[in-house]
């Protein structure tokens, strides 16, 4: 059974009775572990189509299930409790909570998963210790550098360990080699079994995942194996 | 979110904006501090004034003329000239009032009063020598006048200490002469110094024969009050239907409606007391309470500018799986926290002033105690709740119907 199955996904946005398609007839399958990259051009669609994978936003026509179960018309609080239990954001722009201490903010999630706060404490140290910030627990997230800073989103991202890791434009706001180590971090979490599905318009961060699905104008217009993977490819 | 959670969450927020936070509570630490001073000076003021009602004495009845007077244009109801000499002798029958142990009959007004060159206006009470024993009252030089004095109209008269100051100065009073309304009467007794007490300043006061003040003074045949003593407490209820039952029947009243006297007793002026200076503090609280309303506006005021400041911090709560209700509970426990810390703080700074305040008082006015509000200190607490849940719930809607994408991408 796939992790996500999308059945003729469809999102229509409407503004004083003017209704604009964002998504149409889009069928998709993500089996567990895959690493796969949503790419087009800004306004294709691939932000909302990351929304409705992600429960921040619903559907307005097909069917979506996850692990099997029919999430296509989920009331908001339902969306909430999959979202604190199921799925991990890594944004563009870090989305830090800026005056608290880097473990305060990959403690996050676990407050709102009621985890005590001795096991918070043990779980985010981990977490931040795989991203390589073991040594900066209590420094502020302002006090950070833009990698350093998404390195911390990304321990926020996994720190619940949820079923899917979505990443929007995660390089987009970094300098290249930041970015490039941002990118081995999502290759290591893949090697590591975690389902990663990206948002990005650009190429080269693309080509770090097994499969790319291509955008435009609300549907999907390719869906490739990628078989010139940056970091090497490998065999689970 | 667990409660603790919730808790820690919105004090660390507040935390982070102390001198925000602190200026948004001054409205609120202002009007609970000043409801704290009304509600203790209030209550200072009351127990000055039920003092000097008790000092009268649980065993007094008053009996006046008119009827209660049952508000304000009913004023005029007090001047009647409807208490007599009869009535006085009627109540000392032990047929009528078996319960009386003493009955003074009293007049009052103002009058001048000279001794050679000196002049003052004092005022002049007209009583019979039970007046020393029911105000507690005796003579410090000379003595009190006699129960003779009265009955053969004697001018006889006891001063009060300041008017000995006034017009003899040093010099020894008993025995000199003091003019009032173009006659003489002498000086039999000085009061000690007393200041006021039942209302009375007896240090300003004459006392005399009520028989010659009537006739020579005020030139009227009316009493002012009867002062009525029972001979136990557990009486006085008795004492007063008897009373009242005598007067009825003596002024041919069958309509207790058209009584033209009334008879009060301690218990009924404290309670009189009370409730003017409850309506009065109460006034006053509401008056207070207004800043408390400018104040909860100002932190709902914040509040939504502090909910627009953190937008994309909303936006990432929910992201994580923070729900309407967790988002609507934080906002909430922030403004609670806001107004219960004012609240609190203006409890403290409230009793200091107060406590101060009282003391200054009690420098000018004797007999003024400073007074712990207990019912303030909760009704500052609870008011400062229910006016961070009032003023809260509005910016923490906001807050918690912020949908999550937009939210996430708010610059």
């Amino acid at each position: 059974m796939p992790l996500i199955e999308l059945h003729n996904v469809g999102k229509n946005y409407e503004n004083d009775g003017v209704v604009t398609p964002a998504l149409a007839g889009v069928t998709l399958n993500i089996e567990e572990g895959e690493f796969v990259a949503l790419m087009g051009p800004s306004g294709s669609g691939k932000s909302t189509l990351m929304h409705i994978l992600g429960f921040l936003d619903h559907l307005t026509e097909g069917e979506y299930r996850f692990k099997g179960e029919d999430v296509s018309n989920l009331e908001k609080d339902a969306l909430a409790m999959h979202r604190r239990k199921d799925v991990g954001f890594v944004f563009q722009f870090f989305n830090l909570l800026a005056k608290s201490s880097v473990l305060e903010n990959v403690m996050l999630p676990l407050i709102y998963a009621e985890v005590p706060k001795a096991e918070r404490i043990k779980l985010a140290t981990k977490a931040l210790e795989s991203v390589g910030l073991g040594h900066r627990l209590k420094h502020l997230s302002n006090q950070l550098s833009g990698g350093e800073r998404q390195r911390v989103a990304i321990a926020r991202a996994i720190v619940h360990n949820p079923a899917v890791i979505f990443a929007d434009e995660p390089t987009g706001n970094l300098d290249t080699k930041s970015g490039e180590a941002i990118l081995k971090i999502f290759h290591d979490l893949h090697k590591a079994g975690h389902t990663i599905i990206m948002v990005t318009h650009e190429l080269e961060a693309a080509e770090n995942a097994e499969r790319i699905v291509k955008i435009r104008d609300g549907k999907v217009i390719s869906d490739t194996k990628n078989h010139q993977r940056r970091f090497g490819a490998y065999h689970k | 979110m667990r409660f603790f959670d919730l808790i820690a969450t919105s004090a660390e927020s507040l935390r982070r904006n102390k001198s925000r936070s602190f200026l948004t509570i001054l409205g609120v630490v202002i009007g609970i501090a000043a409801i704290i001073i009304v509600m203790a000076l209030g209550k200072g003021a009351q127990n000055l004034i039920l003092s000097e009602v008790q000092s009268i004495g649980s065993k007094t009845i008053a009996v006046a003329p008119g009827r209660h007077p049952n508000g304000l244009s009913d004023m005029a109801a007090i001047f009647t000239d409807s208490l007599k000499q009869r009535d006085v002798e009627l109540l000392q029958k032990k047929e009528n009032v078996p319960h009386l142990a003493a009955i003074m009959p009293l007049v009052f007004g103002s009058q001048a009063a000279s001794f050679e060159n000196n002049s003052y206006r004092p005022t002049i009470y007209g009583v019979t020598p039970l007046f020393s024993e029911i105000y507690d009252t005796y003579p410090e030089q000379g003595e009190m006048f006699t129960d003779d004095d009265v009955k053969n109209q004697n001018s006889v008269l006891v001063i009060g200490s300041k008017i000995k100051e006034e017009l003899f100065g040093d010099n020894d009073a008993v025995g000199q002469k003091i003019k009032i309304s173009n006659q003489s009467y002498r000086v039999v007794g000085v009061l000690g110094k007393k200041g006021q007490s039942s209302f009375v300043n007896f240090d300003e006061a004459i006392i005399m024969p009520y028989t010659v003040a009537q006739k020579q003074i005020f030139g009227i045949k009316y009493l002012n009050r009867l002062v009525v003593q029972a001979d136990d407490e557990v009486n006085v209820a008795q004492t007063v239907e008897d009373i009242t039952i005598t007067l009825r029947e003596a002024h041919g009243i069958t309509d207790p409606e058209k009584d033209d006297f009334f008879v009060e007793t301690q218990e009924q002026a404290m309670e009189t007391v009370s409730s003017i200076t409850d309506i009065l503090t109460l006034f006053l609280v509401a008056m207070a309470a207004i800043s408390l309303l400018v104040g909860g506006i100002g932190i709902m005021n914040i509040m939504l500018v502090s909910v627009t400041e953190r937008t994309r911090e909303i936006g990432l709560r929910k992201a994580v799986g923070a729900t309407y209700s967790e988002i609507l509970s934080q906002f909430l426990t922030e403004a609670v926290m806001l107004t219960v810390f004012g609240g609190l703080i203006g409890i403290v700074s409230g009793l200091v002033v107060s406590t101060l305040a009282a003391w200054v008082l009690g420098q000018f006015v004797a007999g003024w105690e400073p007074q712990l509000p207990l019912n303030g200190v909760f009704l500052g607490f609870g008011v400062a709740t229910i006016i961070g849940l009032t003023f809260g719930i509005y910016p923490a809607r906001h807050a918690a119907k912020l949908d999550p994408i937009e939210a996430l991408r708010y610059e």
